[in-house]
């Protein structure tokens, strides 16, 4: 009933989304280019986009080997999801193009935790952005738990990811 | 004698088994291709995938594949169809000998070698607004030092002004094409920042002109190439590896209205970051630097490019 009334919440949510985003507005000075990430913030940043990727793509697969089998998701509306019952609600919405943004990695203790933004919002328009804190098994890259909550002041969209993410 | 002969033997065998252990099998989708993507604290050498992660990570990627491309596309921009350069030192560090070590010497002698190099050739295919990208006039003025307190990299602005206090004191008279390449070398340590360095664009005195920033990478591992092979100090290796990567993003990716990159917003550089198909690559002038691969799109369509860390064939180095 939990999860029927989180899939329903996440459906909804992502239906006020259009779909086409992507790419946003871009901090000044202008033509900030990508940066030049470190080895593990390149790493994880690839991980977090197959995720999303999969995700997006409907490919439970694909998603499925990136998540451990004790995998939880919680949320900052106090939900608190199995990896079948995330994989089923998140599979489910119909997701827009998301932008992974904002990525840091720290390592230790065998754990990864990553924190990032997971950016709804089209150019120009509006949407959710959410303040993201995965804690990922470095030995095996897959992810153990996520912690998600949607933020109330987001900073500004930009025309394109700068790589810093 | 027959000691000797068994001893030569011995190493004859040794030495490609140590070599192969040293930079080849490291990369989950070629056993040539060393991939320093950091996959786990220490950087390990000679990972052997077991046979179910190694399949996890292909099958990932290729499934990655049918979704999106892996092509970068022209969104409209400028490219860079010559470069004029000069590198700027910036902070009190810049003055001590220790610290300065082979650094300002191997930059000057790399930007300056990296004209018409087969590495500078792997830019080539992207064109834009104003032309094609071009190898044959990469052009490098020297350096500048100031040793007044250096920013870190949080700004573009910081950086930017920096650059413009150059032009303002006549030490930089920007390149009028607007080509005008200027590395702002830092002496500020990376600390907990995720990148190791960055290029932008702007303009001094209405002159549009594209620079860049790096972080000091002495002692750095998460920004260093473990150049083993070249005979350059650590610090001057990495700074020659990231400054690859952003000159060659910046010819092909220069300013706004961006030019070529992916559709996470990925240029050249950042689609075959840290991996490297060969131990070391040649400049015209004989000198050997450890540098990353560049992406083509032409490689990657011809199949004829060594796979980037996500799997995807289409990684040069013009070696």
């Amino acid at each position: 009933m939990r999860f029927l009334r989180f899939a329903a919440l996440v459906a909804a949510a992502m239906s006020i989304i259009p779909v086409g985003a992507g790419r946003c507005e871009e901090p000044t000075p202008r033509g900030v280019g990508p940066a030049m990430a470190t080895r593990s913030v390149s790493l994880y940043l690839g991980l977090e986009r197959s995720l999303e990727d999969a995700l997006a793509g409907g490919d439970r697969e694909a998603a499925s080997a990136l998540l451990a089998e004790g995998f939880e998701f919680t949320s900052g509306k106090k939900e608190r999801l199995g990896r079948k019952e995330w994989l089923d609600a998140a599979l489910a919405a119909k997701k827009p193009p998301v932008l992974v943004r904002d990525l840091n990695v720290s390592e230790t203790g065998g754990v990864a935790t990553a924190t990032f933004l997971l950016d709804y919002r089209p150019k120009g328009g509006k949407g959710p952005v959410y303040s993201v804190t995965d804690i990922w098994d470095s030995a095996t890259r897959q992810l153990r738990s996520r912690r998600q909550i949607e933020m109330k002041s987001p900073p500004p969209p930009f025309d394109r990811p700068t790589g810093r993410e | 004698m027959k000691k000797v002969a068994v001893v030569a033997l011995i190493a004859l065998f040794a030495a490609p088994v140590a070599r192969a252990g040293d930079w080849k099998s490291e990369h989950p989708f070629s056993p040539f291709v060393q991939d320093l993507t950091n996959r786990g604290e220490p950087p390990r050498l000679g990972p052997h995938y077991t046979r179910e992660e190694h399949g996890l990570r292909q099958a990932t990627a290729s499934r990655t594949l049918r979704i999106r491309s892996p092509l970068m596309n022209y969104n409209g921009g400028k490219i860079m169809p010559t470069v004029v350069s000069k590198a700027i030192f910036w902070g009190p560090k810049w003055a001590n000998a220790t610290f300065v070590g082979d650094k300002i010497t191997g930059l000057n002698a790399w930007y300056a070698a990296h004209n018409n190099s087969n590495y500078a050739k792997t830019v080539n295919e992207y064109t834009g607004t104003n032309g094609t990208v071009g190898s044959t006039t990469l052009v490098h003025q020297g350096h500048i030092v100031d040793t007044s307190t250096a920013a870190g990299g949080g700004s573009t602005s910081a950086i930017l002004a920096e650059v413009c206090k150059q032009v303002t004191a006549g030490n930089i008279s920007p390149d009028p094409s607007g080509n005008g390449y200027y590395p702002v070398y830092s002496d500020v340590p990376r600390g907990n920042s995720g990148y190791c360095a960055w290029h932008s664009s702007g303009s001094c005195g209405g002159k549009q002109l594209q620079f860049a920033f790096f972080f000091n990478l002495d002692g750095d591992s998460a920004c260093d190439p473990v150049d083993t092979v070249t005979g350059h100090s650590q610090g001057l290796a990495a700074l020659a590896n990231v400054t690859a990567h952003e000159i060659e993003e910046a010819r092909s990716d220069p300013a706004s209205p961006g030019a070529w990159y992916d559709s996470y917003g990925a240029e050249n550089a950042d689609k075959c970051g840290w991996t490297y198909n060969v131990p070391y690559v040649s400049f015209p002038d004989g000198s050997k630097w450890k540098l990353q691969g560049e992406w083509s799109n032409a490689a990657y369509t011809a199949g004829k490019g060594y796979p980037n860390s996500s799997g995807q064939r289409g990684c040069i180095d013009g070696h």
